[in-house]
């Protein structure tokens, strides 16, 4: 897996005019933002694919409605929201499937993600590009990516597990950004101090109770 | 052929058009029952009546003058006699694009419908952009500026009133949508943001079909926040 490219990379027209949670909420930005991630894989991989612009229009209204559906409205969630909101992009690119791949190079290794399933490839760095891209602009944070980005039993594990319940894409990127993933119900939303309420809650009960409870 | 025909003309040959792009499906169930000599006569008529209009027809680009003066007409900015005129080019190129992406070959947009209607719109009040831009929707919508080609034979059933809504709310659209400020334009730039606005109202067909039956209000609304969008 390639590292997130510079921050150039997916500037779009109006990107100097507003900060880029702003701008990947235009849908002339993201479908730029993606082609353009489209066309450095094509680069780096060798891989060609075709893109349904139709179908990433629609890509992007169900995002945006599944990002202002849950959006935090306390200014500590905005930054675990990022990470949260890339999920949702993860997740509905994996159900569109805006992209088709068209060819790939003769000796491709398969054990590689990138020819392992390479329309996931390219919306995983999309993602992480994007989150990236965020939490180094709005927070001044770097993303650590982790081990399992690179390996093919995660990417095995991956591609099986979103086949059955797309929403597990969400749980698998915040897995492969080096975050605690949420199997249970990945597509809720829990700010800090949800969570903080939901351990407090869990550390008073008896521990009988608790094991009710898994 | 003149170069510049005169409005009315320019409709009666858009229709003349939309028939002849027609000409295989309404030739094939009579093709058996006639002569084929003169099958193929009327093959070539109709072929060469498409190959005239599709050369007289086709709407020029606007520049960013004209599109400039549509926008300034939206927000308010013109008499309502000067504002339709503003608006009637740009509106025709919108459209006769929006027609072709969509496939949509049994319509036919009316010059002169459209030029009407976008008169009224601006003489209607309204403050702001989404509310000029809802009241050109409802005009257009009303007096059916896109609408079955005469003499096709089709009626103005669900798909293709559909269609017809779907073509208008992307133009209107794009006359709302935000152009890049600090930069020049670059060529193909309203013809990118044109097919974005297209292609999102395709994305939200459902929202807009359920939009036809609201008020004004409502269509102001929705016209705003998708222009966020684009």
């Amino acid at each position: 897996m390639q590292e997130p490219s510079s921050s150039t990379a997916l500037v779009g027209p109006d990107a100097a005019a507003l900060p880029l949670r702003k701008s990947i909420r235009r849908l002339r930005w993201f479908i730029r933002a993606f082609l353009d991630q489209v066309a450095r894989v094509e680069a780096d991989t060798g891989n060609r694919f075709t893109c349904d612009e139709r179908g990433l229009s629609a890509v992007f209204v169900e995002w945006l409605r599944a990002f202002e559906a849950q959006k935090p409205t306390t200014a500590e969630d905005r930054l675990p929201y990022v990470g949260f909101a890339a999920g949702l992009m993860l997740r509905t690119l994996i159900a569109q499937k805006p992209l088709t791949l068209q060819s790939r190079p003769a000796a491709a290794d398969d054990t590689n993600p990138a020819y392992f399933w390479p329309e996931g490839y390219v919306y995983v760095a999309f993602c992480l590009n994007i989150r990236a891209l965020v939490l180094a602009q709005d927070f001044d944070e770097t993303q650590e990516l982790v081990p399992a980005l690179s390996e093919l039993r995660s990417w095995w594990s991956f591609r099986e597990n979103v086949d059955r319940d797309d929403n597990l894409a969400i749980a698998f990127l915040d897995l492969f950004a080096g975050e605690e993933p949420d199997w249970e119900t990945p597509e809720l939303f829990r700010g800090r101090q949800t969570r903080r309420i939901a351990e407090q809650f869990y550390r008073a009960l008896p521990e009988h109770a608790q094991e009710g409870q898994g | 052929m003149p170069v510049r025909l005169t409005m009315p003309l320019r409709d009666a040959l858009r229709g003349l058009r939309s028939a002849a792009e027609l000409s295989e499906a309404v030739l094939k169930p009579a093709s058996d029952l006639l002569p084929a000599p003169l099958r193929d006569v009327l093959r070539q008529t109709l072929h060469q009546a498409e190959r005239v209009g599709r050369r007289a027809l086709s709407a020029p680009m606007p520049d960013a003058p004209s599109m400039a003066r549509a926008v300034d007409a939206l927000d308010g900015g013109l008499e309502p006699a000067a504002a339709g005129n503003a608006l009637f080019p740009v509106l025709v190129f919108g459209l006769e694009r929006a027609l072709s992406v969509e496939d949509a070959n049994r319509l036919m947009m009316s010059e002169t419908v459209t030029a009407l209607a976008a008169r009224e719109a601006m003489e209607r009040p309204a403050s702001g952009r989404s509310e000029r831009a809802a009241s050109l929707l409802d005009a257009l919508l009303q007096a059916n500026a896109v609408a079955p080609a005469p003499g096709t034979g089709f009626a103005m059933d669900a798909e293709t009133a559909r269609r017809a809504a779907l073509a208008l709310f992307a133009v209107c659209l794009w006359l709302m949508a935000e152009r890049p400020g600090a930069t020049a334009p670059q060529a193909g730039d309203e013809t990118r943001i044109l097919a974005l606005c297209i292609a999102l109202c395709q994305a939200v067909e459902p929202q807009i079909h359920a939009l036809l039956d609201e008020s004004g209000t409502e269509r102001a609304d929705a016209l705003h926040q998708l222009a966020d969008m684009v």
